[in-house]
């Protein structure tokens, strides 16, 4: 009777040694409660929920003291990866992660995307390339605020990037740029704070687009965009993607996969395709991107002074990159003399469609007759382009 | 250079990062940017042109000989236009008394007048854009 007391004791004990309990230590669990947070966010205020909400679980499941779904050590300061000790080794997540690390997954979004996104407003008002073209200068100025701040070449190109407001986008870039290991800040670092901001653009641009415009210049009403031909839609990705990839030869996976699924859409002889890539292939991909991004929030990775600056930094692309688009807008509102509302200048970065919801709500807040949701639909679907044109060069240059 | 020099001394930056590479990539980035999408608005605007074009264009019509015009009669308004306007001022005034009532007040209508300014949609149009765009 007294040995099995003594195994049944020696078992508890074991048991106890090597559970997560006892080998949870403060930062992780710091960790865990910051994923509830952002679940919180996710749910109850249905912040960008499809993706922070696996984003928010893989950082539950990534901080889980001996749960080993997660092996920074596989990926950290590795530059050619080791496939085979990835799956002999590595965990669920680590065989998810390989998407993000080989550059999978933010392509096949992109994909999605496309076949979700109409060009007509773009085409019907070409001028708005213009918009989303002002709205990058928000990446290449935080370049400057990040090399100030002490980060490498690679570090300042993805922190850059969130000023793009597209998270796929960043993703891809972070995940290149960062590839060698030995950073400061990794993807999930990158991949958070574009999602938190992007889920903030309701918040943080009405206020810069109210101070840098008058209730003149945003009561302005634009006319309604002209019809676009079947035609005219086919031939836009196409030439978009001829352009695009021989100007920028990096950009062309991300407007490749975006004007691919566009061209499926505009067809309209491959429904089933359109119908896959937009629910079903997008919801997978959707739920593999964001819970291997999560999986990459190490606390040692996230709890540090670079992911504060991060985070700042971010907050700062976002800020200029809305207020050069409504400037840019405000220059083409002289112009025209007053036929273009500068609101529209914000939807340039990106965010679709979330940043030209937000220019539709605050000029309906000066006039509500005034309907400028379909005219900042040319600048946001332009701002794709755009900072996918831009991801592209941080490629090239660094 | 000079005052790179001075830049570099006042941001020093990492051993791989000096003001020059940093004002590069953002002058390239930039340019690049808006040289790319300058070449996609003139692509699309001409080709824009040419569909516009396309269907302004008359098409051809084949020679066929007229065929007389059929008479008809002409079809009987079914409502006279004042009818349609005493129905319309009956809505208006419906409305104004219901306001009235909520505010506790007494309205009097002097005359309903046709807004000349008003939007080129419909009253109906309107309604359908205010009802989709508020939630947001």
């Amino acid at each position: 009777m007294g040995e099995v007391f003594s195994i049944f004791w020696d078992t508890i004990k074991d048991l106890a040694a090597s559970s997560g309990l006892a080998n949870l230590d403060w930062k992780s669990g710091i960790m865990i409660l910051i994923s509830f947070v952002f679940m919180y966010l996710a749910i109850a205020k249905q912040f960008e929920p499809l993706l922070l909400l696996p984003i928010s679980f893989g950082m539950l499941l990534t901080n889980l003291p001996e749960a080993g779904m997660y092996h920074p050590e596989l990926w950290d300061g590795v530059t050619n990866i080791n496939f085979g000790d990835i799956l002999h080794e590595g965990g669920l997540l680590d065989i998810l992660y390989l998407g993000v690390k080989l550059q999978i997954y933010p392509p096949l979004i992109f994909l999605g995307i496309g076949t979700m996104t109409d060009f007509g407003p773009l085409i019907a008002n070409p001028k708005s390339f213009l918009l989303g073209a002002a709205a990058q200068a928000g990446i290449f100025l935080t370049f400057i605020g990040a090399a100030l701040l002490g980060f490498s070449a690679a570090e300042c190109g993805s922190i850059a990037i969130i000023g793009g407001a597209d998270g796929p986008t960043a993703i891809f870039v972070s995940s290149k740029l960062l590839a060698g290991g030995g950073f400061k800040i990794s993807t999930g670092t990158i991949a958070l704070a574009a999602y938190t901001y992007m889920a903030l653009v309701p918040v943080i641009q009405p206020p810069i687009m109210k101070l840098l415009t008058s209730k003149k210049e945003r009561a302005v009403k634009m006319p309604q965009l002209r019809a676009v031909s079947k035609t005219e839609k086919i031939i836009f990705p196409v030439a978009v993607t001829l352009i695009v990839a021989l100007l920028v030869p990096s950009a062309a996976p991300l407007v490749g996969m975006l004007m691919l699924g566009n061209l499926i859409k505009e067809s309209g002889v491959c429904s089933r395709l359109v119908d896959t890539a937009q629910n079903a292939l997008m919801n997978i991909i959707t739920i593999f991107l964001g819970i291997s991004v999560g999986a990459t929030t190490k606390a040692d990775k996230i709890l540090n002074i670079e992911f504060a600056e991060v985070i700042l930094l971010g907050v700062f692309a976002f800020c200029i990159g809305t207020a050069c688009g409504v400037l840019f807008g405000k220059i083409m509102y002289k112009v025209t003399g007053g036929k273009v509302n500068p609101l529209i200048g914000s939807a340039g970065v990106s965010a679709v469609p979330m940043a030209a919801r937000v220019s539709q709500k605050v000029g309906a807040q000066t006039d509500p007759t005034n309907f400028l949701l379909m005219n900042a639909m040319g600048p946001n679907v332009a701002g794709v382009i755009g900072s996918a044109v831009a991801a592209g060069i941080l490629l090239s240059i660094i | 250079m000079d005052l790179m020099a001075l830049y570099n001394t006042l941001f020093p930056m990492t051993e791989n990062l000096n003001a020059s590479f940093v004002t590069a990539v953002v002058i390239t980035g930039l340019c690049v940017v808006f040289l790319g999408l300058v070449i996609l608005i003139l692509f699309v605007w001409a080709f824009g042109k040419l569909f516009s074009r396309k269907q302004k264009k008359p098409e051809a019509v084949p020679d066929i000989p007229k065929a007389e015009p059929v008479k008809t009669a002409k079809p009987v308004d079914t409502a006279p236009s004042s009818a349609d306007d005493d129905e319309i001022i009956a809505v208006i005034a419906a409305a104004v008394a219901a306001m009235g009532k909520a505010d506790g007040k007494t309205y009097r209508i002097k005359s309903v007048r046709a807004d000349k300014n008003r939007s080129s949609r419909s009253a109906w149009s309107l309604a359908g854009l205010q009802n989709n765009t508020n939630p947001f």
